[in-house]
């Protein structure tokens, strides 16, 4: 393992990547610490007098947003809900797409038919009304968002990790394990799933972005996490059609997304290069 | 790959055993007994291997030999019920390593006698090997699966099986990866796992196929050496009559899924009795002729779908008669210890 973090450490931009989490993890803990204000209190000169949202500077860091509000301390408080939405939901849509695929590859037959047809079928089905459907049937909160999330966006992930792991069941080292003995358990832990690992990874890190956008959309839809409680899509999406007017309000949230994003981005091409064992030992 | 050393040589290294089954008293430690082995294919069930027997005992050596497509590998990977079924199913026979049937294991009992009671290796060194583990790992894991040892335990265990198979600078090397390791060395670490257990019989198909040639002349060396220390079988499935000249004390010959002669190594080289055999050792080229032309076998394998009630091999037959596009041979001993499938032998 201390091998492992000393190559990563060689890689300047990964630790610049692991930087930005680390402060956006920091920032969303600390929140009630670090916010200068509420981030649902509406300030009565949040606004300037013609009823424009104020531009950044001054009182308020990074300006205030259409209801007056301090659009610093929403992001701050925005960063649990994104976080935990790109994180959980995008991990818990690369588990259980795995899980479907690597099943569905490795024992094939009957059941892994069965799972890949339902993967199509929802991949056929549009993923917004599935996610509406769903957001209407539970009464909408932040995990409820993200499990939603997660059931709409395995079937990708399931689909590539089908289609590798066929290919990786069938490698000559998985018939020579067999020939030693190893079981089907076995096989899948230590000859199948360390392959799969850089397609999860790229898969992990590019469904964050997108992620916290779906959560947006939802929000959007009035189906999302629900208002006052900030988010970084729903900043954005609540403020777009002022985005001649009060550029800030779309530019920061983007930025956090954006950042988040390529964090997680480099982070994870830094593991890919970190976990291939023919980077080893050179 | 052609073998070329003279045909003189070969017939004086297969003289260093004179084996006959008869005069061995025990029970066999392999008896594949009328295996046959058949495909579902899109156009129905077509049969790939038919009614093989053969026996294997204990410490010899048994060479498996055919042409590509002959049957010889899905014999092997049926002894080891490594056969994907379905496609592939197992229409009769039995398979008798140590007394027990193998066709009549559970799957969990199976299990443990891969990789501890018989040993397999492949054809493809360069692919054998998981990729992103460590070499002394991946012998480790054996270990841990058939004799529970773990740690420095299955470490030291993994380095003296690697000192014993010739690799040099173990301790370096037990901690590499498979990329780092040429081809000969990657087959060594193979025969290291197959071997790591001690098993009683080793299969090794086609084992030498994708090394060059001084690679092969050791890892065949190194074979001959394990199977003298360890007091194992070699069931060796090639389609290189001189290794089997070298190596083997005993020869299955197989013809489109069926075994056309059965003998043992030194009566099977000096007077062949099934065309196929003579036909493959007229096909060797010699050192020795200058000039002369390769021999070939006129026409092809008939595909399984296409095989009639004769015998398969008649449409590229030179002694062919008309019995045998009728009547099927059957594997009769034609001298002691030399069993051959054919009509009308040659002399």
């Amino acid at each position: 393992m201390s091998a492992a973090w000393k190559r990563f450490r060689r890689d300047r931009l990964a630790l610049v990547g692991l930087a930005v989490i680390l402060v956006m993890v920091g920032a969303a803990v600390l929140a009630p610490v670090i916010a200068p204000y509420d981030p649902s209190e509406q300030f009565f000169d949040g606004l300037t007098l013609e009823g424009a949202p104020n531009p950044p500077g001054g009182k308020f860091l990074l300006g205030t947003d259409l209801l007056g509000r301090d659009l610093f301390s929403r992001l701050l408080y925005g960063a649990r809900t994104s976080l935990i939405i790109g994180v959980v939901a995008n991990g818990a849509a690369v588990i259980l797409g795995t899980l479907l695929g690597v099943v569905a590859g490795y024992v094939q037959g009957w059941l892994g038919a069965a799972i890949m047809r339902f993967t199509d079928l929802m991949m056929a089905f549009p993923a917004l009304l599935l996610a509406i459907a769903l957001a209407a049937i539970f009464t909408p909160s932040l995990w409820i968002v993200a499990m939603v999330i997660a059931l709409v966006n395995w079937v990708q992930i399931a689909r590539v990790v089908y289609t590798e792991t066929t290919g990786l069941a069938a490698r000559e080292y998985i018939e020579a394990a067999r020939a030693l003995g190893a079981g089907s358990g076995r096989i899948l832990a230590l000859h199948i799933l360390p392959h799969l690992v850089p397609t999860i990874l790229v898969y992990a890190t590019l469904g964050i972005a997108t992620t916290v956008l779906l959560e947006a959309t939802l929000s959007f839809l009035g189906i999302g996490v629900r208002p006052p409680t900030p988010s970084w899509g729903g900043i954005i999406f609540e403020s777009q059609s002022y985005f001649l007017s009060a550029p800030w309000l779309v530019f920061f949230p983007g930025l956090a997304i954006m950042l988040l994003a390529l964090a997680f981005n480099l982070v994870g091409d830094a593991l890919r290069d970190v976990l291939d064992p023919t980077q080893r030992g050179r | 790959m052609p073998d070329a050393r003279p045909a003189s040589l070969m017939l004086r290294q297969a003289q260093h055993e004179d084996y006959d089954p008869h005069m061995s008293a025990e029970q066999p430690l392999l008896q594949v007994e009328d295996l046959s082995v058949g495909f579902a294919t899109e156009e129905g069930r077509i049969t790939v291997v038919e009614d093989v027997s053969f026996t294997v005992a204990a410490g010899r050596t048994v060479g498996l030999v055919g042409e590509s497509g002959c049957g010889k590998s899905v014999t092997a990977m049926s002894i080891m019920r490594l056969q994907p079924s379905p496609p592939s199913h197992i229409d009769g026979g039995r398979i008798l390593f140590e007394g027990t049937d193998l066709l009549a294991l559970p799957e969990s009992a199976m299990r443990g006698v891969r990789g501890d009671r018989i040993g397999m290796i492949f054809q493809e060194p360069m692919t054998s090997l998981n990729p992103t583990l460590s070499i002394g790992f991946q012998i480790g894991e054996v270990l841990r699966l058939h004799r529970g040892m773990t740690g420095a335990a299955a470490r030291e265990k993994s380095i003296e099986i690697l000192r014993l198979v010739g690799v040099g600078a173990v301790e370096r090397r037990v901690d590499q990866y498979p990329h780092q390791l040429s081809g000969g060395l990657r087959q060594r670490v193979m025969i290291a796992m197959a071997l790591v257990c001690n098993p009683r019989l080793l299969i090794a198909d086609e084992p030498t196929t994708a090394l060059d040639v001084t690679i092969q002349a050791q890892i065949l060396e190194l074979l001959r050496r394990l199977q003298r220390e360890l007091g194992m079988a070699i069931l060796l499935i090639t389609h290189d009559l001189g290794i089997v000249a070298e190596f083997c004390d005993e020869v299955v010959v197989m013809y489109a899924g069926r075994v056309v002669e059965r003998s043992g190594v030194r009566p099977l080289f000096a007077s062949p009795r099934h065309p196929y055999t003579a036909g493959l050792l007229a096909a060797m080229p010699r050192l020795t002729k200058r000039g002369g032309r390769l021999v070939t076998i006129p026409g092809m394998v008939p595909p399984p779908a296409a095989r009639g009630a004769g015998c398969s091999f008649a449409d590229r037959c030179p002694r062919v008669l008309p019995r045998c596009r009728a009547e099927r041979p059957p594997l009769v001993p034609h001298a002691p210890g030399h069993d051959a499938a054919c009509w009308n032998p040659p002399p």
